[in-house]
């Protein structure tokens, strides 16, 4: 078949404009507000997560730092001390550039010394310390600062916990830290997959392609990981699950896109085996399988899933890992699509906050 | 209110404020995709009233469903606008030209496999032989030629038989080489 008119046809046709009709603009103005407070919610929905999120790191942050003041109090404790320094030799610099004195000069140079070892070397607060102490009594003697600075430096130093801390904590953490608690997150690492309807009956023509898809699932999760061995570990808790897609429906007469979406919350059971260990990191492997039920409309859904795990300690009391894994999803037996119908084979990956409790 | 068309304001950025609810934006679209999108739609529907509805439930299905939308890379806001246009106007012709989608074949007397060319012909004019096409033939034809779908596709679509689909097409060209054959002997310039 000569396909030559074909092609002449949609090359005369391609960008063809017709007048076009007026529009109901009092109508698409209504269905434009509905958009407004729709993308409102949404905004509120993500402002508020990011708050709950930013409120749990701030307050967990704290609490840890009240509980274990061991090394994130180094670098508080240069600052205070530096800042503090350099308000109170601001006064007598000025006085050095117009009469140089000896003290002055020296005053001078331990001040831009100190800052430098500061900002580099938090380890070495406490010779630094003692020379800003010095300016400052020299300069402002009864400034109301003082006392508390000397506290909050002399406080490490005196705590046992402290001074052991470098050597002790390898054999701190595999005694104590037998329970975790996790608060995590957890999406594809893919893009979202285009649905393809292939069941018989439902034509797959006209699909509206970007309007039709599974939107990556969504989960959050808390759990908590109880350290069997030096090894072994398990691990179980609640998992939510937020699963949306645009379904787009032809049938004899109608076409219809609309949202789907469905809520399950899962019941998570992983066994974790510690590959590698160091002060900070550390490296696992960790499988399992979850039972969710849907919240909506679908039957119970059953799956597997396998990880490799690392994880970075921020302090003693927390620390962050991130565990890319794949996971497989079995039928659930029931009609409505859903993205592990379409693919039961999902690689995602996992955020989350570890909190050692014991 | 006076509507102001932003240069260099992106498809994405318009994206992200039609799903905002900006009323300027919605203005905006109109004026970017309105006539080539009724352009899409004219192809479909011959009848002037028939057309202006189903491009205004086009619209507001665009409108109401830009949140769905997820914008890729350029031109995929018209191309999807564009399918929701084809969308709408095959919902028309089968709710309401049900009949005349299923009509049973034409018999064309006839004769050649013509071939034909419309390199010398306008837009217009092939719209105009367009809609002389019985729905059916129109409808196929824009499928198979226009949207790029295989006969098969278009059968699932129209309910008919894959069979029937090629065979209203190969139709369809032959009433078009005929029409055009006619157009071209009451226009050639006489010596």
């Amino acid at each position: 078949m000569n396909e030559e008119w074909i092609k002449e046809m949609q090359q005369k046709m391609a960008g063809y404009e017709h007048p076009a009709p007026e529009l109901p603009w009092d109508e698409v103005d209504r269905v434009l507000s509905a958009n407004k407070s729709r993308s409102a919610r949404q905004l509120w929905l993500k402002r508020l997560a990011a708050a709950a999120v930013l409120l749990l790191i701030a307050g967990v942050g704290y609490w840890s730092l009240l509980n274990h003041e061991t090394e994130p109090m180094r670098p508080t404790t240069a600052l205070v001390e530096d800042q503090s320094h350099r308000a109170y030799s601001e006064q007598p610099e000025k006085q050095a550039e117009m009469t140089p004195t000896p003290s002055d000069l020296r005053q001078k140079k331990a001040s831009s010394q100190s800052k430098m070892v500061a900002m580099s070397e938090p380890e070495e607060v406490t010779p630094v310390f003692t020379s800003g102490a010095d300016t400052i009594s020299s300069s402002a003697p009864s400034e109301q600062e003082q006392p508390q600075v000397v506290e909050r430096k002399a406080k490490p130093s005196e705590s046992p916990r402290h001074v052991i801390y470098p050597s002790d904590l390898r054999e701190h953490k595999h005694s104590e830290n037998r329970l975790t608690a996790q608060v995590y997150m957890s999406s594809t690492m893919a893009g979202s997959k285009t649905k393809s309807f292939s069941q018989e009956g439902i034509p797959n023509f006209m699909r509206i392609e970007d309007a039709e898809y599974h939107r990556q699932p969504v989960r959050f999760g808390l759990s908590l990981r109880y350290r069997l061995n030096d090894h072994w570990s398990i691990e179980s808790g609640l998992l939510y699950t937020h699963l949306s897609s645009d379904i787009t429906i032809i049938e004899d007469d109608m076409t219809s896109v609309e949202e789907q979406r469905l809520n399950y919350l899962g019941l998570p059971l992983n066994v974790s085996y510690d590959l590698w260990k160091s002060r900070y990191f550390g490296l696992y492997v960790t499988a399992g399988g979850t039972i969710e039920k849907s919240l909506n409309t679908n039957p119970w859904q059953f799956s597997v899933n396998g990880a490799v795990g690392a994880e970075y300690k921020l302090t003693d009391f927390f620390s962050l890992y991130a565990e890319p894994g794949i996971g497989y999803y079995f039928k659930d037996g029931s009609s409505t699509p859903t993205i592990y119908q379409d693919r039961p084979f999902i690689f995602n990956l996992s955020l989350g906050i570890r909190f050692n409790i014991k | 209110m006076p509507h102001v068309t932003f240069i260099g304001d992106d498809e994405q950025r318009l994206v992200k404020r039609l799903q905002q609810g900006d009323k300027t934006a919605a203005r905006e679209f109109y004026a970017r995709y309105a006539g080539s999108l009724a352009g899409v739609c004219a192809r479909y529907i011959a009848d002037d009233d028939d057309l202006k509805d189903v491009f205004q439930n086009a619209f507001l299905h665009i409108f109401s469903h830009i949140g769905d939308f997820e914008y890729r890379k350029e031109g995929s806001l018209e191309a999807w606008a564009t399918k929701v246009m084809v969308n709408e106007s095959l919902k028309f012709l089968r709710t309401s030209k049900q009949h005349e989608l299923l009509q049973p074949d034409y018999d064309v007397v006839d004769e050649s496999e013509a071939d034909f060319s419309v390199s010398n012909i306008s837009p217009d004019i092939i719209l105009q032989m367009l809609n002389r096409l019985p729905t059916g033939y129109r409808t196929v034809l824009n499928l198979f030629v226009f949207e790029g779908k295989s006969h098969q596709e278009i059968a699932d679509l129209l309910g008919i038989k894959k069979a029937s689909s090629a065979s209203q097409l190969h139709k369809a060209k032959q009433m078009l080489a005929k029409m055009l054959r006619k157009y071209n002997d009451n226009n050639t310039p006489r010596r």
